[in-house]
């Protein structure tokens, strides 16, 4: 296993997502699934997983879908991942040539597919997956497509009205079809894009009916193996070392981090020379305050002028002074402190504020003490030194 | 000495003749001479070469990008990367690669960008027959071609990984739309078989931003200027790749190594810089020194002329500014100065230190701005005819590195001594500067 920070991984080094990969499986037995989770945490590797490990009998489709641009191509990419399954029976190869001679085709490979025009592929959708229903063989039909928001974002801007009948029509085909399942995922939440589409009208809620699972950070063990098994790949994994263990503990069991870590370790002048505790504390301080962003913290900050709006000042005020707090801190207090600078918000709005700032994944309540904090202290770090000018504790002094 | 005469014996007749040094262009050189110029660079071009070969032989794929200013040696590294992977017998077996120039671009679309891959292709690997089917892409709709195309491109491939070599990946981004950059990570995250190797100047928001979907995409890897030492072993390097073993055993002396700081004092340690320098010393010409630099100044200007055509009109303004200032000053000074607000010249110098044009300090309460390259000032000088008044400046340069074993002016970490260092330069300087500053 070689560090690869922000690369694909082979399947056997993604590491500590098991346990994860049954509880979707379980999960989609039931229902269709979003995965969600702040970005780099590894969903397309949980993807990845998923169908390489699904039950016997799933047939499962895996698709980057954000070069997609409407419907129709979409459309037209499903009728693809399906066509070797459906091929065998006469109805759907007479409707595929039908398509064809009516509205042109496109190769694919060695298909030729209808070229869906806008009028054409919810029809075509829903016949699509008529004959998925139709098809015996087909116990469970399972599409996971990643970066779905996006595609979403691309049709909307094209055609906004298009984007919320595809999210509509995707609904309603989970409602009509016990055999199929999908599991969406992507870069950015798609709460956010729905939210621009409520702006423009919208009013449904096209994924109430699916279970929202978290891509959490590793467990401290997996973190640890994982560290471990990089240690090793450079050279300094020692038996009984507490290095591991560290390295997880400091970057909050986040794999993408932990590949960070071990890459800075590896660029050393000479990568195999001993770590003490201390020289990892600067080696991960030095990297939340590069002014290169090389770990890519500084998107916390900037994003919140697209999701906050408005609000961003005084979203930006709340998170300042929680990461100023040497503790965490009740979420009356951190409302009061932010209120200081903002005190036309009402009480509500500031609730709702914590709440998005939870599902953001910025903060996290305790779930004993209610009490609350910065969910990464990567990030929280981050925050003081770029936002408040504090110095970052190491092992021996302040930096 | 023994190390000398070894590679001395190794050169062969002819490199000792004439050794091509490409100031501009390090990809036409022989890979032994670029290999033989390598300095600092080593452990980066062979974990480099490593992970591509990882990617190869297994499902994980790792991508790079290398970032630096021009002249820091990205298409040195891409060059001997290219070098090393296709010498490797797991890449000629499993892989193909496309060295994408960064003369190369001009591409505005997903497809462009796959049918230049496919040229590239063809123009590697002729025996794989690519043209014969790109023909018919012409006939095609834009849709269909482009999903022809990169049919075309996964068949060529088959079960084999494509290393895309790609130079300027800033420039290719810019012209790619968002959407177009997404069908592109598509295409890679669908078809794990795709390894990018790439380089730009400076970073820039398809890959920083959250938004867009290369962002945390690459393993990022700044090239950093070389160092005093690192010049002295380039500087050998070459000079024994000529067979010039009397300059090698200068260079190492403390003459040749107080005349070499007086370089890396204005040079700054940017490799281009220090293989322009090489073409125009001798023993002699080194001692003197004068000479040498003043070659070198007139050959840089294209280099620097270069640069600031990249600019933006107002980020031109206030280099221009700075050449002429000579010293660092605040945002406010270049703000009254350049007749922008100081909103709009505080994000105007964030781009150029992003770019490594400029370069800040602290000094109390306010930020200093520098040029980050004493000599992208002294090239513009030249220009002004301002050589005579140069040359003196870079004997008293060789004077105060031959006194002692240190920079005349330690910087960055001593700012005062930055100060000292424009004012010295001022003494000599300003009469004619002041004939000709056009905005003080």
């Amino acid at each position: 296993m070689k560090i690869n920070p922000g690369g694909t991984l082979a399947l056997e080094d993604i590491v500590g997502r098991d346990a994860l990969v049954k509880d979707i499986c379980a999960r989609l037995d039931l229902q269709s699934v979003i995965l969600v989770a702040e970005r780099r945490m590894g969903k397309t590797h949980v993807l990845a997983k998923l169908s390489a490990e699904a039950p016997n009998g799933w047939v499962v489709f895996r698709r980057d879908v954000e070069g997609v641009r409407s419907a129709a191509e979409f459309v037209q990419k499903i009728v693809a991942d399906l066509h070797p399954h459906l091929d065998k029976t006469t109805q759907f190869r007479d409707w595929v040539h039908t398509m064809v001679t009516e509205l042109s085709g496109t190769k694919v490979g060695p298909l030729t597919l209808p070229n869906f025009q806008s009028k054409h592929w919810k029809q075509a959708l829903c016949d699509t997956f008529d004959h998925v229903q139709d098809a015996k063989d087909l116990d469970r039909v399972v599409f996971l497509w990643d970066e779905i928001p996006w595609m979403i974002q691309n049709i909307a801007r094209a055609d906004a009205q298009e984007a919320m009948e595809l999210l509509d029509v995707l609904r309603a085909l989970r409602q009509q079809h016990a055999k199929l399942r999908m599991v969406f995922t992507g870069s950015i939440g798609l709460h956010h894009i729905v939210r621009q589409l409520k702006a423009q009208g919208y009013t449904n809620a096209p994924t109430n009916d699916m279970a929202a699972i978290e891509v959490a950070p590793l467990e401290a063990p997996d973190a640890t193996g994982l560290a471990n098994k990089l240690l090793k790949e450079i050279g300094l994994g020692a038996e009984g070392s507490t290095t591991a263990a560290d390295i997880a503990h400091e970057v909050d069991g986040v794999p993408y981090y932990i590949h960070h870590v071990l890459s800075d370790i590896a660029k050393r002048p000479d990568p195999k020379a001993p770590l003490t505790r201390s020289d990892l504390h600067r080696i991960v301080r030095t990297a939340i305050q590069s002014a290169h962003d090389t770990w890519n913290l500084k998107h916390f900050e900037e994003r919140t002028q697209d999701y906050y709006g408005v609000q961003r000042d005084a979203c930006l005020a709340m998170l300042d002074g929680i990461a100023a707090a040497p503790t965490s801190l009740e979420v009356q207090t951190a409302i009061n402190g932010a209120k200081a600078s903002f005190p036309n918000i009402k009480q509500n709005d500031w609730i709702e504020l914590v709440r998005l700032l939870e599902r953001d994944y910025y903060l996290l309540r305790d779930p004993d003490t209610g009490q609350l904090g910065f969910k990464f202290s990567v990030l929280k770090r981050w925050w003081q030194w770029h936002r408040l000018s504090q110095p970052i504790m190491v092992e021996g002094g302040v930096s | 000495m023994k190390k000398i005469h070894a590679i001395t014996e190794a050169i062969s007749p002819l490199a000792k003749k004439a050794l091509y040094l490409s100031h501009f262009t390090p990809s036409m050189m022989p890979p032994e001479t670029l290999q033989a110029m390598l300095v600092q660079r080593g452990p980066l071009l062979q974990r480099t070469v490593d992970s591509v070969v990882h990617s190869v032989e297994t499902a994980a794929k790792h991508h790079h990008l290398f970032v630096g200013p021009r002249g820091i040696g990205k298409t040195h590294l891409i060059s001997l990367i290219h070098h090393q992977i296709s010498q490797n017998p797991a890449v000629q077996s499993k892989a193909l690669i496309a060295w994408m120039r960064e003369e190369e671009w001009g591409v505005t679309s997903f497809m462009e960008l796959v049918l230049r891959m496919l040229r590239t292709l063809d123009q590697t690997y002729p025996e794989l027959g690519i043209d014969t089917q790109t023909q018919a892409l012409y006939e095609l709709s834009m849709a269909q071609a482009e999903e022809q195309a990169t049919q075309i491109l996964l068949q060529t491939l088959g079960d084999k990984t494509l290393v895309i070599l790609l130079e300027n990946l800033d420039d290719l981004f810019d012209q790619l739309k968002p959407t177009s950059q997404k069908q592109l990570r598509a295409l890679i995250q669908n078809h794990p078989q795709f390894v990018l190797v790439a380089t730009t100047p400076s970073l820039f928001t398809a890959v920083t931003s959250q938004n867009s979907p290369f962002y945390g995409f690459f393993d990022i890897d700044p090239l950093e200027e070389l160092s005093f030492e690192e010049v002295v072993e380039l500087l050998e390097k070459i000079a024994l790749e000529r067979g010039d073993t009397g300059l090698a055993t200068f260079i190492q002396s403390t003459e040749g190594r107080a005349r070499i700081r007086a370089v890396h004092h204005l040079a700054e340690g940017n490799p281009r810089i220090y293989i322009i320098f090489a073409q125009f010393i001798t023993q002699e010409a080194l001692d003197e020194l004068v000479q040498a630099f003043m070659h070198t100044l007139d050959a840089l200007t294209p280099h620097y002329q270069g640069r600031m055509k990249a600019l933006s009109g107002q980020q031109r303004k206030i280099v221009e500014y700075l050449v002429h200032y000579r010293g660092a000053a605040t945002v406010k000074q270049i703000a009254q100065s350049c007749f922008i607000t100081q909103q709009v010249c505080s994000g105007q110098l964030k781009q150029l230190r992003d770019k490594r044009v400029v370069r800040a300090f602290a000094r109390g309460r306010e930020s200093y701005y520098e040029l980050a390259e004493p000599l992208m000032r002294l090239c513009m000088e030249v220009k002004q005819q301002r050589g005579e008044a140069l040359a003196k400046f870079v004997v008293l340069l060789r004077e105060r590195c031959a006194q002692t074993d240190a920079a005349p002016w330690p910087r960055p970490q001593n700012h005062t001594s930055v100060l000292a260092m424009a004012c010295e330069e001022r003494k000599l300087l300003e009469p004619m500067a002041s004939v000709s500053h056009p905005m003080k």
